[in-house]
């Protein structure tokens, strides 16, 4: 069987559509099972472990009924044996779709990426990819997002595609516990336990809306979003009533900008956005002024690298005009600067390398990223990544931190 | 109009006349592709070896979209073994180059990664990868088109030569039922110095390839076997072999039966929509009888 675990339904759905195709099928398209572990081996303060193990799971199922319907059911389900905040069932995708000709209409959950650099890769630098709710309890690198109930509506030109989004639930940020590494309070802010706020009184059910627009072209592809509802990354402040910390919401315009493009061997890139904030600071303190946000580079591929392996060398630089004033971000006036190999073998091994440092103050991640498969069904990631940082950085709470991160799962 | 036209230099392609006879017949954009390639080939045996290539390239017109499933064994040196599936699909753009989805199913951790290609001739493809593990797609630099595909012998290179416009041909002799022509890649970032091919005289199809690296030592021999035509024009192997004499590997690609004139949607070949390609199911790749 090619498909193992493929459950074909092969339904009919209406025995009446005699000569028309329809047919009702659903299957399994992709799946895994795997474990993860992220180990610290420097000690962190007093509360915090070494790290975690978890054993990870994802299918992605997809049903069909006749030409234009189909749904996609994807969860996700993470248990961890050491830090039980981590586990997770979430459901990434479960969405039904519709289409006919060029228009395409979604309504679900569902994960979406907007980036295009290599930044966004190492750390949470994202700037326009702000339509999924991340889960830093996951991954502290913010790689790991939540599905977003959205109803989608789509229209595809010829060389162009315009998307229309509302938003009717917004997800609050998953956050480590405590006890957590890579965490910024260093295990002094639980943010478990914490309320929260929105800006809005609407609270979570305050609908958001998108609109993207995509043009492509041979050698560029550009894309343009307007998105209106809560940034996804809360501020941390005091909650008077109970004493503890509470997360808040607040809202953002925010009109964005990604680019991604060929010349020759450079390949440009570009994601940058202008948050406009709405509250003043009278009413809830610390909503920044609005802001800019951008991650834009280069990267050069060089050809015929070490016998026809790929070698390419990548630039980017980060900057947001909030700086690292309180409640700003530590990747204000950065560089992130790497190198990515891709070997052609018959194990698709690939190695990214790369570091990323702040212009006007000491502080540098480096990140060490390899994967490979090993015979036809595992594929092991293993991820290195250390801080230095001074003592008046944002980062300086990871500062001598390291953390080494080992994913290896089986596909099916 | 094309469709005549095609018919028209089928007929005296394969009496193997001379094309220029059905000049009157040719399109505009015939005429304004083969102008520069016909000014670039000077002596009698480059304009024998392109006219036996133009012959191929304009026999081959006129099958709208394809697809087609791969099974690529992959076997090395201490003959171990390991398998890719791909399924492609091609368009033909009037005027232009194909343009080319190929749909990982195999194995399990790439399957659903789609790969879309621009073919150009003298300059890097234009290529997006779409990666289902985080939902992106993104434009790549195809630069290297001598690299391996999927792991495979073959590289990007070998795989997508359906424009003429890539090389430069020379008639080098006659061996028995086939021509031999060299060809001369014209892209910079070319991994070979040259091609010998064996044309089947009796149908024009490429039979085998010798791939002479740059610094001009014999690299690789692809044959290609198990002819099959379709719709009563289009021939296409349903095996090649590619063996690398340097590293001692070899891939076998073995084809599933061509769907010619499939009617594949058109639009679905940008790089704005390679998130709602659906993943196909496995495309047998047992050999049936060639259609009629």
């Amino acid at each position: 069987m090619r498909w193992p675990a493929t459950c074909v339904a092969g339904v009919a759905l209406a025995a009446g559509c005699a000569g028309s195709n329809v047919y009702a099928q659903v299957r399994l398209d992709r799946g895994y099972l795997g474990l993860e572990t992220y180990y610290y081996p420097q000690d962190g303060s007093p509360v915090q472990k070494h790290g975690n193990a978890a054993v990870i799971g994802q299918l992605e199922l997809r049903g069909r009924w006749g030409e234009g319907l189909s749904a996609k059911l994807t969860p996700f389900a993470r248990v961890d044996a050491i830090d039980s905040h981590r586990s997770l069932f979430d459901a990434h995708e479960a969405e039904v779709e519709y289409s006919a000709g060029r228009w395409r209409a979604q309504l679900g959950m569902r994960m979406l990426s907007w980036s295009v650099t290599e930044s966004v890769g190492v750390l949470p630098a994202q700037v326009v990819d702000i339509i999924n709710q991340r889960d830093l309890a996951g991954d502290p690198a913010g790689q790991e997002k939540l599905g977003t109930a959205m109803a989608t509506i789509s229209y595809q030109g010829d060389s162009f595609r315009l998307e229309g989004f509302a938003l009717p639930w917004f997800r609050k940020r998953k956050f480590p516990d405590e006890t957590a590494r890579e965490n910024p309070f260093q295990g002094l802010v639980n943010l478990t336990d914490a309320t929260v706020q929105y800006t809005s009184e609407s609270g979570a059910h305050r609908m958001g809306a998108a609109v993207r627009a995509e043009y492509s072209s041979d050698h560029a592809n550009v894309a343009l979003i307007q998105y209106q509802g809560y940034a996804p990354q809360p501020l941390i402040v005091p909650d008077f009533v109970t004493g503890r910390a509470a997360e808040l919401y607040y809202l953002i315009d925010m009109t964005g900008l990604t680019v991604q493009a060929t010349l020759g061997q450079w390949l440009l890139k570009t994601e940058t956005a202008y948050f406009g904030t709405r509250e003043n600071s009278s009413r809830f303190a610390g909503v920044p002024a609005s802001y800019w946000s951008s991650v834009s580079g280069v990267e050069y591929t060089f050809v015929n690298a070490f016998g026809g392996t790929d070698l390419g060398l990548f630039a980017e630089g980060l900057f947001d005009s909030r700086g690292r004033a309180t409640n700003g971000t530590p990747f204000h006036e950065d560089v992130f600067a790497g190198v990515r190999w891709v070997a052609n073998d018959q194990s698709d091994t690939q190695i990214l390398g790369g570091v990323m440092s702040g212009l006007d103050q000491h502080a540098l991640v480096a990140q060490f990223q390899f994967q490979r498969r090993i015979g036809t069904h595992y594929q092991v990631d293993l991820r290195l990544r250390t801080y230095n940082a001074a003592k008046d950085s944002p980062l300086s709470a990871f500062n001598e931190d390291s953390v080494v991160f080992l994913k290896l799962r089986r596909f099916f | 109009m094309k469709g005549k036209f095609l018919s028209v230099c089928l007929a005296v392609g394969l009496a193997g006349s001379a094309l220029g006879a059905t000049g009157a017949e040719e399109p505009a954009w015939v005429k304004a592709y083969m102008a520069p390639l016909e000014a670039a080939h000077g002596s009698a045996e480059e304009k024998q070896g392109l006219k036996i290539y133009e012959t191929q390239y304009l026999m081959d017109k006129g099958w709208g979209s394809l697809e087609v499933g791969l099974q690529m064994r992959l076997i090395d040196a201490a003959g171990r073994e390991s398998e890719r599936r791909v399924v492609e699909r091609k368009t033909e753009e009037p005027e232009q180059p194909n343009k080319t989805l190929g749909i990982f199913l195999e194995p399990a951790d790439v399957r659903g990664t789609v790969m879309l290609t621009f073919e150009k001739s003298t300059e890097s493809d234009d290529q997006w990868l779409f990666l289902p593990a985080f939902k992106r797609t993104k434009k790549i630099n195809a630069v290297n088109k001598s690299g391996s595909f999927l792991g495979t012998e073959f590289s990007w290179e070998d795989i997508s030569t359906s424009e003429l416009t890539k090389y430069h041909y020379r008639f080098l002799r006659e061996e028995g039922a086939t021509w031999v022509v060299e060809r001369v890649p014209v892209y910079q970032f070319s991994g070979y110095s040259r091609e010998v091919t064996w044309v089947d005289k009796s149908n024009y199809q490429t039979v085998k390839v010798e791939y002479y690296d740059r610094k001009g030592d014999l690299l690789k021999t692809l044959n290609l076997d198990e002819w099959a035509q379709y719709l009563g024009h289009y021939w296409r192997p349903l095996r090649m072999e590619m063996s690398n004499h340097v590293n001692g590997k070899k891939t076998i690609i073995q084809l599933s039966p061509y769907r010619m004139n499939a009617g594949l949607d058109k639009k679905m070949f940008s790089s704005l929509v390679l998130e709602d390609i659906p993943l196909p199911n496995p495309i047998g790749t047992t050999p049936v009888a060639a259609a009629k």
